[in-house]
């Protein structure tokens, strides 16, 4: 196992306001990597700066040894970190299978041949499971399926990291266990994810580590189970 | 590029009866119809190159006429040097595309009403310098060309270059490029997440847009032997190409094609039949369509089932 991603004391500010303090943590190859918090403690603003479209204050963002905080969204995409937004962000008025080519086509590394796009395209859509709807307009998807398409766009770029901003959230049970298996498939390819998420129970279930956030910095970290014993984390949730 | 379905053959088919029918209209037709015929190529060129802009990237661009004026000062000035119109149009196609390009970055960094705003303003400072620099552009007396009648010649260039910038915008709708400006039209920061250039891509599709609108103004220009700033830089030429597409149906391929050949047609009926009122009628039409069809002719279900019947592929509807 080798260090995938490493953040070294992160910081922004918003106008004064600590988005992120000093936070420093690492993420293992192939780990599923859980990031929970309250809200408003900083765990978007945290994928925004791995993801690069926020760049931070101070601090510096390492993938597989190489530092990538500074350079554009698009390039970090391109070296293999790709995401999915909170609240979903698809296309609207591309089809399915537009939203997925537009991942495949400029998100990959251009050191593929560019036919292959539509082929990778089809294949990430297959493995959401929605390669039925792939000619469907983005728009008139289901809540679920915007978030499997999201998931299809980013995996269509072939990611070596993934970014899972609250795929669960508002999906009723049997979507959330259907998403849950896509999550592990990711997992069983390689992939390494992190996740942020609210329901506790899954983050217990999945992660192999947890970094808790709490007014934009560093509360906690380690397994699920060390997590949820620390008593400053269940200070912060409960008080 | 997307999903290989190809055209039907019946509508291969219209495709060249419609060719064919405009290659001999000039045999038979009075010259009347051949000018008319001429003026909806001519908007044709530039509802069909404004719409790479304003539908497929969705950025609405109010000047794009400021193209099509400077390509037809540049001709009409080279021509007035000496140079033949080839000569010239040839040089004022890539001084009018160097211009686009010059302005493309700053004017690219706007979105929604700032770039139309933006753009519209151009086509005043265009109308400013065309009055103001007298020497080389006649002033507000406008300029003319050497003495000739084109009319037959214009017509089949205007022609030809209507059915090229179809051609060029169907090819980069079925292109990456043009799905990437389809994704920028949707959600520029998404689209720019996903490794697509944006802003090299926005400032690609401006240039390439100007290119039809300043050769057809050099065509319009030859044809006309005299142009002032009123006539290629006045509202007319400005705005209804782009209410042609939208009322059409911007975005979509057949949308500024129907748009153009509907109000033009609708436009020439009302002033020969309705002497006095046909402007107000115009206007009616416009305010009825905009409510009946807010997303324009092609898109409207009727128009798509009459159309998916004769053979037009789904393709040139959406």
């Amino acid at each position: 196992m080798s260090v995938m991603l490493e953040c070294k004391s992160l910081s922004v500010r918003f106008d004064g306001l600590a988005a992120l303090s000093d936070v420093t943590f690492r993420v293992q190859e192939g780990d599923l990597f859980g990031v929970i918090g309250p809200n408003g403690a900083g765990k978007t603003t945290l994928f925004n700066v791995i993801s690069g479209t926020l760049r931070p204050t101070s601090g510096e963002v390492y993938f597989q040894g190489r530092r990538i905080s500074g350079l554009a969204p698009g390039r970090i995409c391109r070296l293999g970190i790709a995401g999915t937004f909170q609240p979903v962000r698809p296309f609207a008025s591309l089809s399915v299978f537009e939203n997925v080519l537009v991942g495949a086509c400029f998100g990959r590394d251009r050191r593929g041949a560019s036919k292959d796009s539509e082929r990778h395209a089809h294949e990430a859509l297959r493995f959401v499971g929605l390669e039925s709807k792939a000619d469907r307009i983005a728009q008139d998807l289901t809540p679920a399926e915007k978030k499997r398409l999201e998931i299809a766009r980013a995996l269509a770029t072939d990611p070596q990291v993934i970014l899972l901003d609250e795929v669960l959230s508002g999906l009723t049970q049997v979507e959330t266990t259907e998403i849950l298996a896509l999550v592990r498939r990711i997992q069983d390819k390689g992939i390494t994810a992190m996740l942020i998420e609210h329901v506790m129970r899954v983050v217990m279930e999945l992660c192999g580590t947890v970094l808790v956030l709490h007014h934009g910095a560093r509360l906690a970290q380690g397994t699920p189970q060390e997590v949820m014993n620390n008593p400053e984390v269940i200070e912060a949730y409960l008080g | 590029m997307m999903a290989g379905r190809r055209p039907s053959v019946s509508f291969s088919v219209a495709v060249f009866a419609v060719a064919a029918v405009f290659a001999v209209l000039p045999a038979m037709t009075v010259s009347y119809g051949l000018v008319w015929l001429f003026l909806v190529a001519v908007y044709l060129t530039l509802a069909v190159s404004y719409d790479i802009v304003g539908g497929t990237m969705g950025h609405m661009n109010l000047g794009h006429a400021s193209f099509f004026g400077l390509g037809a000062y540049s001709t009409v000035i080279l021509m007035n040097q000496g140079l033949s119109f080839w000569a010239a149009v040839a040089l004022a196609v890539p001084v009018t595309v160097l211009f686009a390009a010059l302005i493309s970055y700053p004017f690219t960094r706007l979105t929604g009403a700032y770039f139309a705003l933006g753009t519209f303003g151009l086509i005043s400072l265009m109308n400013v310098l065309a009055h103001n620099l007298r020497d080389l552009t006649g002033g507000s007396g406008g300029i003319s060309t050497p003495p000739g009648d084109r009319t037959v010649e214009a017509y089949y260039l205007a022609v030809i270059a209507a059915g090229a910038t179809i051609a060029l915008s169907r090819s980069i709708a079925r292109s990456r490029f043009g799905l990437a400006l389809r994704s920028i039209r949707e959600d520029a920061d998404t689209a720019r997440a996903f490794g697509v250039p944006v802003d090299l891509y926005k400032c690609g599709a401006l240039v390439i847009s100007s290119a039809p609108a300043a050769f057809i103004g050099g065509v319009y220009a030859w044809k006309a032997t005299y142009i002032s700033p009123s006539s290629v830089f006045g509202l007319e030429i400005a705005l209804s190409p782009i209410v042609m597409t939208m009322l059409g149906g911007s975005g979509t391929a057949a949308g500024p094609i129907v748009g153009v050949v509907f109000l033009t047609i609708a436009q020439e009926l009302l002033w020969t039949r309705i002497p006095y009122l046909h402007l107000a009628m115009y206007g009616v039409i416009m305010v009825i369509i905009g409510l009946l069809m807010p997303g324009g002719i092609v898109r409207s279900r009727w128009f798509r089932r009459v159309m998916t019947r004769m053979g037009m592929s789904s393709r040139w509807m959406d």
